[in-house]
C-alpha cells in the first residue's frame, strides 16, 4: 500500500485517486470526494428537494462509492460514476420513502434567503431589491414545481437543464439510454410547462413580446404646449 | 420523444436559473468528513433513517391531535420541567450525569416542555422513570434545528456510558462517549448522543431503543 502526500493527492487525477483508494491509500477517496462534493451536493439537493434528505442521500452515495470503488470499470469518467452512485442513492431513498414534502419552500431557500444566495448571479448583482425578490419567487415556484415531477424525470432535468450535462452524460449517470433521458426531460418539461404556466405567461409579457398594456407608440406624440421649465430666477 | 415545445427554452432557462450554486454547507461537509473518518477507521457508519421516517411521518399525522393536546397541557409545566431536570437549563453540557439522573429520579412526574416538544406517551420516562427524566420529543422534519437547540442545553443529560447502563432494560444502547439526552423520535424512544466536539464540529447521533446502530446522525458546528 502506498500513501500519497497531500501534494500528490492534490495533483492526482480522479482515476489515480480512485485507484489509490482501491489500493489502500487512506486519504485518496476523501481527496476525490472533496474535489467534486459541491456539484454532488447540488445534484443531491435538487433531486431530493430538501437539505436533510439531500445530506442523507449524499451520504448513502458516498458510502456506496467508497465501498464499491473496486467495481469501477473505467468505461466512464470517475466523476460520472460518482454522480451515478449519488443520484442512484437519492432515487433509492425517494423510492423507499415515497414522500412528497409539502413545505412551500425548499429548505435551502429558507436558510439562505437572507444571504442573497438563492437568486441568480444577475439578480444578486441587481441593485433593485424588487428584482431580487422576483427572482427569488421565480426560483421558489420552479423548485416547487420540480418537486411535483416523478423522481426519474426530475433527476433527468436536474442533470441536463440545471447542471448542464450533455444528454449522453446524463444517460451514463442515470444508467439508461440516451433516448430515455430525452423522453424523461421532454415529459418533465411538458409537466413543468403546465405547472408554471402563469410564470411562463409573465415571461412572455416581460421578455419576448411587448407589454400589451403599454404598446409602443406608432410615432412621436407632440404637444402644443410650451414645455415647463424651472421657474425664472427672482 | 416528442418535438420541442415553444416553452422548452424558457423552461430550461428557468431551471438553469434555479440551479444550486452554493458550496456544500459546512455542517454537511463536516458530516461527510466524519463518515469518511468512520469508513477509514472501519467503524460502523452512521446510518440515516429516511426510510423509517417515511413510515413515521404517516404515523405522526395520526398522532398530531394527541400531540397538540399534550402541548396545550404542557403550557403549565414549563417551569416544572426546567426545575425537574436539575440545574441544567442552560449548561447541560457541563452537568453531571449522575446528578441529572438522580434529580429526575426524585422528581415527580412532570409535563412536557412545549417549546422543545418534550413528552409523549410510551416514552423512556415511562419505562425508566427514575433514571432518564423526561425525554425531548424530536420531529423528523425538524431534526436538525431541534438538535441544534439541544446542543446548547435545556434538557436533562448525562454521559452516554451511564445511559447505556440506565437503559439496557429497554434495549436502548448508546455506544461510545458523549453527552446523552433522552428523546422520542417520531414517537419512538431513543437517545441523542452529543459526541465530544472535534476542532470545529460536533457529531450528534440518534440511537433508537430496540434498533441496532445509529438511526440518524448530524454534524453541527462545535459549541
Amino acid at each position: 500500500m502506498t500513501t500519497m502526500t497531500p501534494d500528490e493527492l492534490e495533483r492526482a487525477s480522479d482515476q489515480e485517486l480512485l485507484r489509490a483508494h482501491v489500493d489502500g491509500d487512506p486519504g485518496a477517496f476523501g481527496a476525490l470526494f472533496r474535489r467534486h462534493r459541491d456539484r454532488l451536493w447540488a445534484v443531491a439537493l435538487r433531486t431530493m428537494g430538501n437539505r436533510e434528505d439531500a445530506a442523507d442521500g449524499l451520504q448513502d452515495g458516498m458510502v456506496a462509492a467508497y465501498r464499491r470503488a473496486a467495481t469501477f470499470r473505467g468505461d466512464s469518467a470517475v466523476t460520472t460514476w460518482l454522480h451515478r452512485v449519488v443520484v442512484n442513492a437519492c432515487l433509492d431513498r425517494l423510492r423507499a420513502a415515497k414522500v412528497r414534502r409539502a413545505e412551500p419552500l425548499p429548505d435551502d431557500l429558507e436558510e439562505y434567503r437572507d444571504r442573497g444566495s438563492t437568486v441568480s448571479a444577475d439578480a444578486t448583482e441587481s441593485a433593485d431589491p424588487a428584482d431580487a425578490s422576483v427572482a427569488d419567487e421565480r426560483r421558489r415556484l420552479v423548485l416547487a414545481a420540480l418537486q411535483q415531477l416523478p423522481d426519474e424525470q426530475r433527476a433527468a432535468l436536474v442533470l441536463v437543464d440545471m447542471e448542464g450535462y450533455a444528454v449522453a452524460e446524463a444517460a451514463a449517470v442515470l444508467d439508461c439510454a440516451v433516448g430515455t433521458v430525452k423522453s424523461r426531460c421532454s415529459r418533465g418539461r411538458a409537466r413543468l410547462a403546465e405547472l408554471l404556466a402563469p410564470l411562463l405567461a409573465d415571461d412572455d409579457r416581460d421578455g419576448d413580446h411587448p407589454d400589451p398594456r403599454n404598446p409602443d407608440p406608432s410615432g412621436p406624440v407632440g404637444s402644443g404646449d410650451t414645455p415647463r421649465g424651472p421657474p425664472p430666477p427672482a | 420523444m416528442s418535438d420541442p415545445r415553444p416553452d422548452d427554452d424558457r423552461l430550461r432557462r428557468l431551471l438553469a436559473d434555479a440551479r444550486h450554486t452554493e458550496p456544500m454547507p459546512p455542517d454537511v461537509a463536516a458530516r461527510m468528513d466524519g463518515v469518511l473518518a468512520d469508513l477509514g477507521a472501519d467503524r460502523p457508519v452512521r446510518a440515516t433513517v429516511t426510510d423509517l421516517a417515511s413510515v413515521r411521518r404517516r404515523r405522526r399525522v395520526r398522532t398530531l391531535l394527541v400531540a397538540a393536546a399534550a402541548v396545550v397541557v404542557a403550557g403549565i409545566g414549563i417551569d416544572q420541567v426546567r426545575d425537574g431536570i436539575g440545574s441544567t437549563s442552560d449548561s447541560s453540557a457541563d452537568t453531571s450525569a449522575d446528578t441529572s439522573a438522580d434529580d429526575a429520579a426524585g422528581a415527580p412526574p412532570q409535563q412536557p416542555h412545549p417549546a422543545e416538544g418534550v413528552g409523549g406517551g410510551g416514552s423512556l420516562a415511562s419505562e425508566q422513570p427514575g433514571r432518564v427524566g423526561h425525554p425531548v420529543r424530536l420531529d423528523p422534519d425538524r431534526f436538525g434545528r431541534q438538535v441544534a437547540r439541544l446542543q446548547h442545553g435545556g434538557a436533562a443529560s448525562f454521559s452516554a456510558q451511564d445511559h447505556v447502563d440506565a437503559l439496557q432494560g429497554v434495549r436502548c444502547r448508546a455506544p461510545g462517549d458523549g453527552r446523552a439526552v433522552a428523546v422520542t423520535y417520531d414517537g419512538e424512544p431513543g437517545v441523542l448522543v452529543f459526541r465530544p466536539p472535534s476542532r470545529d464540529s460536533q457529531v450528534v447521533d440518534l440511537v433508537l431503543c430496540g434498533h441496532a446502530g445509529v438511526a440518524r446522525s448530524i454534524t453541527l458546528p462545535a459549541p
